[in-house]
């Protein structure tokens, strides 16, 4: 059992069983390309409990390979939106009860723990968060939505008019 | 925590991820959000449009001016839907009432525009169309169509339709999906015309590239095509079979394509390896499902009789095979001689599931066979479905739990609700088992002679960091063991501090990381279930009514 140490945001070292903090592509690169290192690895945009987290997560789907798909490619070709579209479906059908528990948290560790999954290349957990920001967005108006993820409206007033012209047909 | 303004500034991929997770309402009102927003819902939110939901709100023309070129799939499954909040009336009006148009007219007027990215079309085919017009229209105008899907089929429609499929230049796919009952008319031989219809198309080859096939039914006329299948399909990866009748099955012989990998067949009528033909070139149809199957499900109702026969004739000659890729395994009925098989030969399996494991069970070898089972290496998740009736079902005792090791760490879901365990043989457990998320069985609450409810807690006390965070508990053993299980009333033992609310009191005080449990209604009445909300904050308590 081969041990990989981790330096948090904080500076915190916390130590990992390589085969469970190899779900993430981010770190299994690094390893494939330095080889097994008693070094640190940095991860600067990594706080210690969003780690701490992240390795409960990996720990519970430690030998779930099933579930491990692969990023999207870019570009989104006709077939390969297909694909994506059910890789996702997949991936929505597979998550289980100790996911839909994970998940239970404050928004702004969901947050956090959906931008260090995107960083660490764990496609699991991103699907997970993900999954969990979009139905938590499920029933928000717009002004609500903006609210939610801090964003200001950066429509001119003439791209807003032309939205609305464009669905005016179908929006009554 | 970050700032939150951080999160403005979500990765692009990120967002668009969140995009592919949200549903149409939601894409809706994302487009209004801002710019980057808007970029990312538009193509999900008009990939795919329902002409039954828009047609008499706007011509073809101008959805097709605004959004054509994000269109890829085009769907008229049923006349009478209507989207969103937009109309709150219970009663909403058929589109040809509203538009004056035949259904006919709606469809070849969106089929007629060009849409220059359509390349799929799904059409829901009852009340029927006036075909030749259709026909027409789709094998001249959608030249960039790959993929048409139909939706209950009727026999005449799809017959005509067949013509204009195969006259069309790039057509790829063909899928007749399973029908929507609301959709088709009462008919007696509608099973019939809709398997006919299937096959019709399949066996003209249009389905070549086909990876995933579903067969809602399958009657005499279907069975010669599948005994042709590997030659069909020769790509197919996934066939799913339902409503297998006894007529067809017993003329069945499925040629079993080469890169199949999950198969799933339910009906009641018991499997046999002569369904599964002996005509493969490199062995027997058992060596080749055991060679390259990832899953295998088989449902379905069986009586005894049933049950026993086809342990003997299917599931034993396969289960003698070494399964190398197997990785979820459903069985109808347990049976004592499968699961050392299981065990010996399924050593990658991580889902396994006996539908019913009932009366064809000895009561005396309960704990055997299931025993064998716990020497699966890799199994994450286990589930023996029984009946709650004490006299049939599968009951278990605690010596599965402390009589045996678990060769596996994995587990996190066991479902097993005639499993008995006490207090002390559940912390033996969740000690074998600390990745066990859930739990299905039934709770033995009679306290041992000296036990006090401190010695309880005490019992759970090693397992403090378990990962257990949903509880069902099937039913209650306590005290009185004379009087059935599931209605245990507790009020007596209750007055004295031992009965079953109060175990299980103790018992989750040792559990901190349970938050979910779901109770018998008839054990744990309201106000119980109250009392222990009242000490377990952190618990959702939820009441459970066993299946019988």
């Amino acid at each position: 059992m081969t041990l990989i140490k981790l330096i948090t945001a904080e500076g915190a070292l916390i130590e990992v069983e390589q085969d469970i903090i190899e779900q993430s592509g981010t770190i299994r690169n690094i390893l494939t390309d330095i080889g097994l290192t008693d070094k640190p690895i940095p991860l600067p945009n990594v706080s210690g409990p969003i780690l701490t987290k992240i390795i409960e997560y990996c720990m519970h789907h430690r030998h779930d390979t099933s579930r491990r798909r692969q990023p999207p490619s870019q570009p989104a070709l006709d077939t390969e939106s297909d694909c994506r579209e059910s890789a996702i479906e997949e991936a929505i059908a597979k998550m289980d009860d100790f996911d839909h528990e994970f998940c239970r948290i404050d928004q702004g560790t969901l947050f956090d723990l959906l931008l260090a999954a995107n960083f660490l290349d764990i496609q699991p957990l991103l699907d997970l968060t993900g999954y969990t920001v979009a139905n938590m967005m499920k029933g928000k108006t717009v002004q609500e939505i903006r609210d939610t993820f801090h964003v200001r409206s950066d429509f001119t007033p003439e791209e807003e008019e032309q939205v609305m012209k464009e669905n005016a047909w179908c929006e009554n | 925590m970050k700032d939150p303004s951080a999160y403005a500034k979500l990765p692009f991929e990120v967002l668009d991820l969140i995009c592919h997770m949200s549903d149409r309402q939601t894409l809706n009102s994302l487009q209004h959000v801002s710019r980057v927003w808007r970029r990312l819902s538009l193509p999900l939110l008009w990939k795919s449009i329902d002409i039954s939901d828009w047609e008499y709100r706007a011509s073809a023309d101008r959805v097709h001016a605004v959004y054509g070129r994000l269109v890829h799939t085009m769907e008229y499954r049923r006349c009478q839907r209507r989207r969103g909040n937009s109309h709150s009336s219970s009663a909403p009006a058929s589109p040809q009432a509203v538009s004056g148009k035949t259904k006919t007219d709606i469809l070849c007027e969106w089929l007629g525009v060009r849409w220059k990215n359509v390349r799929r079309v799904a059409i829901g085919a009852w009340p029927p169309y006036n075909i030749r017009r259709v026909q027409q229209v789709l094998a001249t105008c959608n030249p960039q169509l790959r993929v048409l899907i139909l939706e209950g089929a009727a026999a005449a429609w799809a017959e005509t339709m067949q013509r204009a499929v195969t006259a069309h230049p790039h057509l790829q796919g063909l899928h007749i999906t399973e029908d929507s009952r609301a959709l088709l008319p009462p008919a007696a031989d509608e099973h019939y015309r809709r398997s006919q219809v299937r096959f019709l198309f399949l066996s003209n080859g249009v389905g070549a590239s086909l990876t995933r096939l579903t067969v809602p039914c399958i009657v005499e006329s279907a069975v010669q095509l599948l005994g042709q299948l590997s030659d069909l399909l020769p790509l197919l990866q996934t066939l799913d079979l339902r409503q297998v009748d006894a007529g067809a099955a017993s003329k069945l012989s499925i040629n079993l394509p080469p890169m199949l990998r999950h198969l799933k067949i339910s009906g009641q009528y018991p499997l046999t390896m002569r369904m599964f033909g002996h005509r493969h070139g490199k062995g027997t149809a058992g060596a080749l499902m055991a060679a390259s199957l990832h899953s295998l499900s088989v449902t379905g109702l069986r009586s005894e009789e049933a049950a026993w026969r086809e342990s003997d004739t299917f599931w034993t000659p396969i289960l003698q095979h070494k399964w190398a890729l197997l990785t979820g395994l459903v069985i109808p009925v347990a049976r004592p001689e499968l699961s050392l098989l299981i065990g010996t030969n399924c050593s990658k399996l991580e889902r396994l599931q006996f539908i019913y494991a009932g009366s064809s069970i000895n009561q005396q070898q309960n704990n055997l066979w299931a025993a064998k089972l716990t020497c699966l290496p890799q199994l994450r998740h286990l589930d023996i479905a029984s009946s709650n009736n004490e006299y049939e079902g599968c009951s278990l005792s605690s010596r599965l739990v402390t009589g045996c090791i678990w060769k596996t760490q994995w587990l996190h879901s066991l479902y097993v609700s005639r499993l008995s365990l006490s207090t002390d043989a559940l912390s033996a457990l969740l000690r074998m088992l600390p990745y066990l998320h859930t739990l299905w069985f039934t709770f033995d609450a009679k306290p041992r002679a000296n036990d006090s409810l401190e010695q309880i807690g005490t019992d759970c006390y090693p397992v403090a960091q378990c990962r257990l965070q949903y509880l069902v508990i099937h039913a209650v053993i306590a005290r009185d063991c004379n009087r059935s299980a599931a209605y245990t009333s507790e009020s007596d033992s209750e007055q004295t501090g031992s009965g079953p609310t109060n175990v299980l009191s103790a018992c989750l005080a040792g559990l901190p990381s349970v938050n979910k449990c779901r109770l018998p209604m008839f054990t744990f009445p309201d106000e119980q279930r109250h009392w222990l909300k009242c000490q377990f904050p952190r618990i959702n308590f939820k009441k459970y009514a066993p299946p019988y």
